[in-house]
């Protein structure tokens, strides 16, 4: 069993197009184990960040966790 | 500080240190929670911008309804006549959004603190860590419907030919080339100026000087005569560019706050690459 690398992406706080800039340096960083944790409170990158997951091979995974807030699990497509 | 046709709507950090003990200025940090713990300007109220969105609206950038922003603005302690001074620590994206949507619901006194936080800090001048408090006030917002376009007004102002559209995304949003939503392109007619165009400074967030900023719009058959509607993804990036032109006198500015979002998203628009 392998244990995979979790690349936390807090974005709380930020604006467009920030949080989708974050979001795709991390993706193109990461290597293929990784998971990247995406931390949101802006509602139109949730719009944004999944367009470019689908484009760069990942799959993404959302969850409300505050009023707004979201985490985005983000992983590399096998 | 340069010179511009509206410049009561641009703050200096001077002007601030001299009137923060004036009880009518209140200052607003539009910043996330976690930078505005870290540093902020002694007496700013934190309201994050995100907090301004309506999570219940199908266009995801709208902001909240006038019973919703009474609330939020009462709780960050602001009224009617207050003179609010607004930063962030970067090119002034948050502080725009958070002006227009104070314009939107009728703020007359508003302006945006030149070179925001960093600015303030570069001049060596007093911060906090401490979380401001204040008592809530009464805040009676007026929506002005003239600041928001709909997609319903845009649609009728492609077919009139009554307002500008100005695309402020990078020019490979603008082209399709990249692309945030379903389909890439721009609405019919739109004319890209990319707002990080009108940014200027280094080390210090700046905007570009008045003579300059108007030979950019100038380039795409702007002037102040004229109306203009901004959009970019998601209304932010056209908040800003909606900033800048009524900085440079334009009156007759809205933001197509669900912009390329909505528009690109639904197959039944017209769009351009």
């Amino acid at each position: 069993m392998t244990t995979k690398n979790v690349i936390e992406v807090d974005a709380r706080g930020e604006v467009c197009p920030v949080p989708l800039m974050q979001a795709v340096a991390a993706m193109k960083k990461a290597d293929g184990d990784a998971i990247i944790e995406v931390l949101i409170d802006y509602a139109p990158a949730l719009d944004t960040i999944p367009t470019q997951c689908a484009r760069l091979g990942w799959d993404l995974t959302v969850e409300e966790t505050g009023s707004p807030e979201w985490k985005l699990t983000l992983v590399k497509k096998s | 500080m340069p010179s511009y046709p509206n410049i009561d709507l641009l703050i200096s950090t001077d002007w601030l240190a001299a009137n923060q003990s004036n009880p009518s200025v209140k200052v607003v940090d539009a910043r996330g929670a976690q930078r505005y713990a870290e540093a902020h300007i002694p007496g700013a109220f934190n309201l994050p911008v995100a907090r301004l969105d309506d999570p219940t609206s199908p266009v995801r950038s709208m902001p909240h309804p006038a019973e919703r922003i009474a609330q939020v603005f009462g709780n960050a302690g602001l009224t009617n006549d207050d003179i609010i001074v607004i930063y962030d620590d970067g090119p002034s994206l948050m502080a725009s959004r958070l002006f227009w949507v104070l314009e939107l619901y009728g703020h007359q006194k508003v302006g945006i603190l030149d070179g925001g936080i960093t600015r303030w800090l570069a001049e060596n001048r007093e911060i906090s860590r401490e979380a401001t408090q204040v008592q809530a006030s009464a805040y009676i917002p007026t929506l002005q419907r003239n600041r928001l376009a709909t997609r319903e007004d845009v649609k009728a102002a492609i077919e009139s030919k009554s307002a500008a559209l100005l695309d402020v995304r990078s020019p490979a949003e603008y082209s399709g080339a990249e692309a945030h939503s379903a389909r890439g392109g721009h609405i019919p007619g739109a004319k890209n100026v990319n707002w990080e165009q009108t940014l200027g400074g280094m080390n210090i967030p700046a905007f570009k000087t008045d003579k300059e900023l108007t030979e950019l719009y100038d380039a795409v058959g702007l002037s102040p005569d004229k109306t203009v509607i901004t959009y970019c993804q998601g209304g932010v990036r056209a908040a800003h560019s909606y900033y800048v032109l009524r900085l440079l006198g334009y009156d007759n500015v809205s933001n197509y706050t669900g912009s390329w979002g909505e528009w690109g998203n639904d197959p039944s628009l017209p769009a351009e690459k």
